[in-house]
């Protein structure tokens, strides 16, 4: 069923001022969800943590880039996650990290975290924990425009 | 405390590139830091620059009172990791005064809860 609800789509520029607007953005995805507040902070924190991998190391010494983050909503019978993929065409080095906190970080908020090289850049996958259905039925959850 | 960030969507507006920071005087060598905002990459410096130049007027204590902040990424950690050495090393007693989850939560993830004071109030840091 394609509903916008379930869609979020975002590209931006890799500079440091987007991050803040970005995670607005995530946020209102994630409220017009019905998200629980708690799964919602630690989504936000780990897909920030993902853009401001790419925003700080992806584009070094280069011609700044794009990030584009698009998540998904995934409904099972019984619960529901997102999927987020945060993907740049740089060359991410998660070692150049300054602290390591960002791995810890992204995992411990998410369930699944994997990260895909190869030639045209890295996209970073982001599984959320499992979240209750919302109240009302799933056709409900789908914000009139 | 009644900080709750709850049900108030982030708004984005001209101020986001900051933080915010008032510096109050508690007597008796105390310091406090009252940081509002979202502490990313862009605004930890900003938070740097004002925990030392707290931590160079040579107090006794210093709070950095943390629930009017929205969010705290990595770079706000690697801050208040650095903040925490230069305070020892200069002998200051930091606290942090914090109930909220966004902030509590990254230094949790992160394992950072026992290398720091952390309070539920300010008041409370100050005793």
């Amino acid at each position: 069923m394609a509903d916008d609800a379930g869609y979020y789509s975002i590209r931006f520029g890799a500079d440091p001022v987007q991050l803040a607007f970005f995670r607005a953005g995530l946020d209102r995805w994630l409220q017009g969800l019905s998200w629980p507040e708690e799964a919602r902070v630690d989504a936000i924190l780990a897909v920030s943590e993902a853009c401001t991998n790419a925003v700080k190391h992806a584009y070094v010494g280069g011609v700044p880039g794009d990030v584009e983050v698009v998540g998904r909503l995934v409904a099972g019978p019984s619960s529901r996650q997102i999927v987020v993929t945060v993907r740049d065409e740089g060359v991410w080095r998660p070692d150049q990290g300054a602290t390591g906190y960002g791995m810890s970080v992204m995992n411990g908020c998410m369930d699944r975290v994997s990260i895909r090289r190869d030639d045209a850049g890295t996209t970073v996958t982001l599984r959320s924990v499992p979240v209750p259905l919302p109240h009302s039925s799933p056709e409900g959850m789908a914000a009139v425009e | 405390m009644q900080h709750t960030h709850d049900t108030t969507p982030v708004q984005p507006s001209e101020s986001d590139d900051q933080i915010t920071v008032v510096t109050r005087d508690a007597g008796a060598g105390r310091v406090v830091l009252e940081i509002g905002g979202e502490v990313d990459m862009l605004t930890s410096p900003q938070l740097r620059t004002a925990a030392l130049a707290a931590l160079a007027d040579d107090p006794r204590v210093v709070v950095l009172a943390l629930d009017s902040v929205s969010f705290l990424g990595t770079s706000g950690l690697a801050v208040l990791i650095e903040v925490r050495e230069a305070a020892q090393q200069a002998g200051v007693d930091l606290r942090l005064a914090c109930t909220g989850r966004r902030v509590l939560r990254p230094l949790s993830i992160a394992g950072l809860i026992p290398m720091f004071d952390v309070r539920d109030t300010v008041e409370d840091a100050l005793a």
